[in-house]
């Protein structure tokens, strides 16, 4: 009986798509929706569709599929560019006022966007469909979030400071974990250098490094939580105050043990030394395994070998040393001028393109979606499966230069640089950035 | 200039032959400059919100450090290529005219191959041998026994912009060779007889003939090389980015950054005002210089 | 004393002739290094940069090509500079005669402003550009930007052009217009053969400034089967993560064709140019 329910089901199950399109040429999306009118999305995006090893570009393509399937009625012009000529692409259609239809927009343009009423909020998106605004948890969408509103779903979850480090150098100067108090981080670093080792790279030719995956850490473990809501509301002592110097100036201490070439190697190129033993650790965010792990290529024996630790807190620092800075930085954004069907249809769009079979696709490739999905890490590489445990053990912190005014963070990443080639004190750097912080509250 | 009025064509056919460069150089050059120049008396960061703020971004362009530091290292950069780029040229042109160097032909081929090169490759390229562990110069010196001298070049900020001079004035010298290597062709054998009669010697043949009679060329490759290093940015946004810090920032990367990742595209219409302003100075201090340097010769 | 001396000037050659080759191989030495590392193992790139590949991976370029879409940027590329260089050279021949061999009212306003086109920083006029073609609907067209591309090169042609067009004898023109002919023989018969050296000095050097054009290619061709080879070869580079084989492979893709127009046209392209050399 069972099975004779059970086949009929299934014939049930083959025919009703079939007899579906014989009826009324629908598909179940379109009949669960009523949204069957022909659409055209000019979209733009920092992915490129053919490229053969990037993550996002995989589960973009896997999206654009299910879009397809579900929603003949949808034609969607993707130009895909890359993330450093994105933002010059971006940067000139705003200025123009010419923004594309579905875009990828960034936490710190969202407000001059919205000031100039191009950026349409995802509030109803949200509402609207439950259960996909469900699978967003409320840290992920902060990053989103201007004035009250939401201008992006979140289509990643980043962990911007991380430490990478080789458990075989560290225990063999006496470090069998990675060290949890600053004094201790301090000693370790020491000993690794008269060991020889470089105790800590870092790859900050592209200037944001530092800021994202060093100051983000230290100057939230230094200033506590308060002090990024002071800046947001231009109140407080700004760039002087004296806590979140104290972050500055554990950097400075930092880049003593640092590789002298810091601010002339991109993040890329610190992963050869690490691989060869070169390097004890070296600091970068959750993007970092999956070109790690490409980069070891088949020789992974030392990524087996290695751990993932965030910096530890500091006495006299406000901040708990069990966070790190994160969020989704990025999210997937619509034109304010979209109306009627191209507003459905967008909606639709960037529903497929951050959804949880997105972040399944993503996770495939060893990346992390907005949404936590249930994937086996360890199949990718067991340090991915280490992150994966540490970072429930993490609290978000504010990413910092995803929420400052673009001049500031760019003051903040010059003067990092000098900071770090010690030209410039931490008071110095204060200074100088307040000047322009300065300039925006005007 | 004189000219006999039958040689001169009709307003009307001179008109037509013109047409079409300065319709195209109007629509595509000097509009979207003027459009520039409104733009920096404004404060616009961007889309439908304009306010006009005066002269206001030219009162902080003068106060500017990070533009004094640019236009600075511009200035620098235009002096060091003018000096070694065009001089190197000059030397080398020279030596392609006499019989002391061989294969020639392969010099002039190789020696322009770096100025067909995509401004990419070059930057990839110098940034592998800048590399501090393992770059071709750290190597190239240790072998020689200098550790010594080994550093992180483009670390440096006392250094990086030398560092970076260098792949910029490497790369264009097999276009100045090119112009001057023509121009000393053409310096009539007779001349050069005659001095050698006189009992001139290489040295004496290059400055007191060949020098003076290629001078306009000369001037032409001063004026090409100064207004390129002005507006230079593709080499120092790939080796660099103007870093560390602000050490190696160049007027347009300036105004590059400024738009297009602060947001501020009044004030970065105003540096690039600053930019063109300074140059137009820069390039008639050579037709100066050189215009004097015309008449010394004859 | 004369054989000490001869032999001075023998070692002294030979430096020369030493340090002289040591300059020209360097110079080759990037288009080297690019052909070889095309063939290598990712991994083994990155490993180490400069040594020469253990396997040949000639598949760097199907990934290259397939990464890039290379295929159809090739393609545009061909099409925007050829189309950008033929223009140029058209209405710069043209306006720098006028320019060096006549005398009109507001000649010297009109060829200061040409000149002071060298000084523009490009990315000064990214978004100018973009407006103004918005208004038009003209951004997604290949013509329109080989007109731009002709349009920032005038400044340096017809600076070549008018130095170069001031030398040309007076006399030829004369015996010309003797002849019956009229200006339009004049210019066509007359001008153009003999300027053909500074025409391929031209033609070399805008070409390969439309060949490596980057950002108004990147603004304004914003469709993925307008894209040209500069634009093709940033796929290579991901948020996260770099391939450099596939990237020198297609850097290889984009510059071996200048490459050996170069090496096919280089005796030809020197003859030219000292046939008839730039003068001021």
């Amino acid at each position: 009986m069972k099975k004779k329910i059970a086949i009929l089901m299934s014939v049930l199950l083959a025919c009703s798509p079939a007899a579906a399109y014989a009826e009324e040429g629908l598909t179940e999306a379109q009949k669960e929706t009523g949204f069957t009118e022909e659409v055209t999305l000019d979209v733009a995006m920092m992915w490129s569709l053919d490229s053969t090893t990037d993550a996002k570009s995989y589960a973009l393509n896997n999206a654009l599929e299910r879009l397809k399937e579900d929603y003949p009625n949808i034609t969607i012009n993707y130009d895909g560019s890359v993330h450093d000529d994105y933002q010059t692409i971006m940067m000139t259609y705003m200025a123009s006022d010419s923004l594309p239809d579905v875009f990828n927009v960034k936490g710190s343009w969202i407000p001059n966007m919205v000031a100039n009423g191009q950026l349409g909020t995802i509030d109803e998106f949200l509402e609207a469909d439950e259960e996909w605004a469900s699978g967003f948890a409320n840290n992920i969408l902060f990053d989103m979030e201007y004035d009250g509103h939401y201008y992006g779903a979140p289509f990643q979850n980043l962990s911007c400071s991380l430490i990478v480090y080789n458990k075989e150098i560290y225990s063999s100067v006496g470090y069998d974990s990675f060290p949890q108090t600053w004094d201790e981080l301090i000693d370790c670093f020491t000993k690794l250098q008269e060991a020889g080792y470089v105790p800590l790279g870092m790859g900050n030719s592209g200037q944001w490094v530092a800021n994202s995956c060093v100051f983000g850490a230290l100057g939230y473990r230094g200033a506590g939580d308060s002090w990024y809501s002071d800046i947001m509301n231009g109140t407080g002592d700004g760039f002087l105050d004296a806590n979140m110097l104290q972050g500055v100036e554990k950097m400075a201490e930092l880049s003593q043990f640092m590789n002298e070439n810091m601010n002339s190697l991109d993040q890329f190129e610190v992963m050869p030394p690490y691989l060869k033993g070169e390097y004890a650790s070296y600091v970068d965010g959750s993007w970092t395994f999956g070109t790690l792990i490409a980069t070891a290529d088949e020789d992974q024996s030392m990524v087996e070998k290695s751990g993932v630790a965030v910096f530890p807190a500091f006495e006299g620092g406000l901040g708990a040393g069990t966070t790190t800075p994160g969020g989704a930085a990025w999210g997937q954004a619509y034109n304010a001028n979209l109306t009627g069907a191209k507003k459905e249809a967008a909606r639709i769009f960037i529903k497929y393109i951050s959804d949880e079979q997105w972040c399944m696709d993503l996770a495939e490739k060893g990346d992390f979606g907005g949404m936590s999905v249930d994937y086996d890490y360890s199949q990718t590489s067991p340090l991915v499966a280490e992150y994966v445990a540490l970072k429930q053990t993490l609290t978000d912190s504010q990413q910092y230069d995803c929420h400052f005014d673009t001049s500031v963070i760019d003051a903040m990443n010059v003067g990092f640089q000098e900071l770090l080639l010690g030209e410039i004190t931490a008071e110095e750097w204060g200074r100088n950035v307040q000047d322009e912080y300065e300039m925006t509250l005007e | 200039m004189e000219q006999s009025k039958a040689l001169v064509p009709k307003r009307k056919i001179l008109f037509i032959y013109m047409f079409p460069s300065v319709a195209l150089f109007l629509i595509f050059n000097l509009i979207p400059v003027v459009m520039a120049i409104y733009y920096s008396f404004f404060n616009w960061s961007g889309g439908k919100t304009m306010k006009f703020i005066g002269i206001t971004n030219y009162i902080r362009l003068l106060q500017d450090g990070v533009f004094g530091k640019a236009i600075w290292n511009n200035l620098i950069l235009a002096f060091f290529c003018v000096v070694f780029q065009v001089g190197i040229a000059f030397v080398i042109s020279s030596l392609l005219c006499t019989k002391m160097l061989k294969c020639k032909a392969f010099h002039q081929f190789a020696i322009f191959m770096p100025v067909i090169l995509a401004p990419v490759v070059v930057g990839f390229l110098w940034k592998i041998i800048y590399n501090a562990d393992y770059g071709l110069l750290n190597f190239f010196l240790r072998a020689i026994g200098q550790e010594k001298l080994i550093q992180a070049w483009l670390d440096n900020p006392d250094i990086v912009m030398k560092a970076i001079t260098i792949p910029i004035v490497w790369q264009w010298i097999g276009m100045y060779v090119v112009m001057l290597v023509s121009a000393m062709k053409n310096i009539s054998g007779e001349i050069i007889e005659s001095a050698v009669l006189d009992g001139a010697n290489g040295i004496q043949r290059t400055l007191y003939i060949t020098w003076p009679l290629v001078l306009d060329t000369v001037k032409v490759s001063i004026v090409l090389a100064v207004s390129g290093c002005m507006k230079l940015f593709e080499h120092i946004y790939i080796i660099t980015g103007g870093g560390p810090g602000n050490a190696s920032m160049v007027g347009a990367m300036y105004a590059y950054k400024t738009s297009f990742i602060k947001q501020k595209f009044g004030y970065g219409s105003t540096i690039s005002v600053g930019i063109m302003l300074t140059s137009l100075t820069m390039v008639m201090l050579v037709n100066i210089i050189f215009g004097k340097g015309k008449k010394r010769y004859g | 004393m004369g054989k000490i001396e001869s032999g001075l000037k023998k070692f002294g050659s030979l430096l020369v002739n030493v340090i002289i080759s040591a300059f020209s191989l360097f110079c080759l030495f990037p288009v080297v290094w690019m052909l070889y590392s095309s063939l290598k193992e990712e991994s083994e790139f990155k490993r180490n940069l400069l040594s020469l590949p253990i396997q040949l991976h000639f598949e760097n370029y199907l990934t290259a090509v397939k990464t890039g879409k290379m295929d159809t940027a090739f393609v545009n590329s061909v099409l925007v500079s050829v189309t950008a260089v033929a223009v140029l050279l058209f209405i710069a021949f043209l306006a720098g005669t006028i320019f060096g061999r006549y005398v009109f009212k507001g000649k010297t306003l009109l060829y200061t402003m040409f000149l002071l086109g060298m000084l523009i920083p490009v990315h000064s006029l990214l978004v100018p550009v973009f407006i103004e073609l918005k208004i038009f609907s003209l951004n997604n067209n290949r013509f329109v930007l080989a007109l731009i591309y002709a349009a920032f090169g005038l400044p340096k042609a017809i600076f070549l052009m008018t130095t170069y067009a001031s030398t040309i004898p007076r006399e030829l023109e004369e015996a010309a217009i003797i002849d019956g002919g009229n200006t339009h023989d004049v210019f066509f018969q007359i001008f153009l053969p003999i300027s053909k050296p500074i025409l391929s000095t031209i033609t070399i050097l805008s070409f390969l400034d439309a060949w490596n054009e980057f950002p108004f290619s990147l603004i304004l061709m914003g469709k993925p089967e307008l894209k040209t080879l500069p634009i093709a070869l940033t796929y290579f580079t991901g948020q996260y993560s770099v391939d450099y084989t596939p990237m020198m492979a297609g850097l290889a893709i984009a510059t071996l064709p200048v490459v050996i127009v170069y090496f096919i046209f280089h005796k030809k392209i020197m003859e030219g140019m000292v046939a008839g050399a730039v003068k001021g």
